[in-house]
């Protein structure tokens, strides 16, 4: 168990999100948090860019994802994985969460 | 135009040329490490740096020196930088030396602080009994020796609160801790007695939760991420050098910032 805790998501926005390696690869940034078609909370974070600007969108789900202090780590895909997800595009059937929402969020491993 | 700092007659350039296996060869790290064995060890200790063991002694010596430094450096008075209430990180960030997973939740009903060493009133604690003690709050930074900190908010009993309520000789030179993940530490009197010095019970105005060191973790602004103990189970007042988990691997003992 990574013991969730909860987190607001406006405290998860613009986090930094990580590859959980030593050297610590930024995969991008946190977007946005958003409720999809089916119900899943999902964190849109741009991905492919540099530092976590530019690249495009993708949406991630909550669960595949850790706190790791100020910043965010994917666990649950590996990069080759995250490459092949669609462009996230908000449509009527998505809503962004709002910033006072509190979610619960598993616990990254000690980078070192 | 020519350098004013070049010579006259400048040295004959087939000496570089004759070195230059060797020039090729050296690395920064290579050469820092080979002027702080061979330079600066030999330089200090005299010892025989084809001993591993001589060089260690030496390196804990040096160590020892350090801690002894930041301890007449310390000032008792002085308080380390405080922060907003909005700048904590919610939830903190999460370190031990074994991961997340193998956190093991300890039961706040049964669990009791274990009191030994100089101490007049060593009866047991429970939660309900530190919650009675007056409580404080402090936001400061968290500040790990693999250099990454966060902003934290703690409340809790500060550590003198605690010391003068038992009855512990604060002419000790060492309080000494012991935690349910097995990571002894121990820190000295001065910063025991710190104002900023404290027995969390809540962060960010929360209980403490699992994985952070509930029900009890030691909280002190003027030291490293390590010498702060979670899941606390003892606390020892003593004249003996009490060491630590991580000291034992030859991390400095003081461990001041």
């Amino acid at each position: 168990m990574r013991f969730p805790q909860p987190v607001r998501v406006g405290d998860l926005l613009h986090r930094l999100v990580l590859q959980p390696v030593e050297s610590q690869i930024i995969l991008g940034r946190v977007h946005a948090v958003i409720r999809d078609a089916h119900g899943n909370v999902m964190v849109v974070m741009n991905f492919g860019g540099f530092y976590g600007f530019g690249g495009r969108l993708i949406a991630v789900p909550i669960d595949a994802m850790v706190l790791l202090g100020q910043d965010m780590e994917v666990v649950a895909y590996t990069p080759e994985q995250l490459k092949t997800l669609p462009t996230y595009k908000a449509s009527a059937e998505t809503a962004e969460l709002p910033d006072d929402a509190i979610l619960k969020v598993g616990l990254a491993k000690p980078s070192h | 135009m020519k350098s004013l700092f070049r010579p006259d007659d400048a040295p004959d350039g087939s000496a570089l040329d004759l070195h230059r296996p060797l020039i090729r060869s050296l690395e920064r790290r290579g050469l820092l490490r080979g002027g702080i064995t061979l330079g600066s060890l030999v330089m200090l200790t005299g010892c025989d740096v084809k001993r591993p063991e001589a060089v260690q002694q030496a390196l804990l010596a040096i160590s020892r020196l350090n801690d002894k430094v930041q301890a007449l450096l310390f000032d008792p008075n002085k308080l380390a930088p405080t922060y907003p209430a909005s700048m904590i990180l919610r939830p903190p960030k999460f370190n031990a030396y074994y991961d997340v997973v193998d956190v093991k939740p300890v039961n706040g009903a049964t669990w009791r602080l274990e009191l030994s060493g100089l101490i007049q009133d060593k009866r047991p604690w429970t939660v309900e009994d530190l919650q009675g003690l007056p409580q404080s709050s402090m936001v400061i930074k968290h500040i790990c020796v693999e250099g990454w900190s966060y902003i934290g908010g703690w409340t809790g009993v500060t550590l003198r609160t605690f010391l003068e309520r038992v009855g512990a000789d604060l002419k000790a030179p060492y309080v000494a801790f012991n935690t349910a993940d097995n990571y002894p530490s121990s820190i000295d009197m001065a910063t025991a007695l710190h104002p900023q010095t404290m027995l969390a019970l809540q962060y960010g105005g929360q209980t403490l939760a699992d994985p952070f060191g509930f029900p009890l973790r030691l909280r002190t602004a003027t030291k490293l991420g390590y010498k702060n103990p979670k899941w606390l189970t003892s606390i020892e007042v003593t004249n003996t050098y009490p060491g630590g988990f991580w000291e034992k691997k030859g991390f400095p003992w003081f461990a001041g910032i």
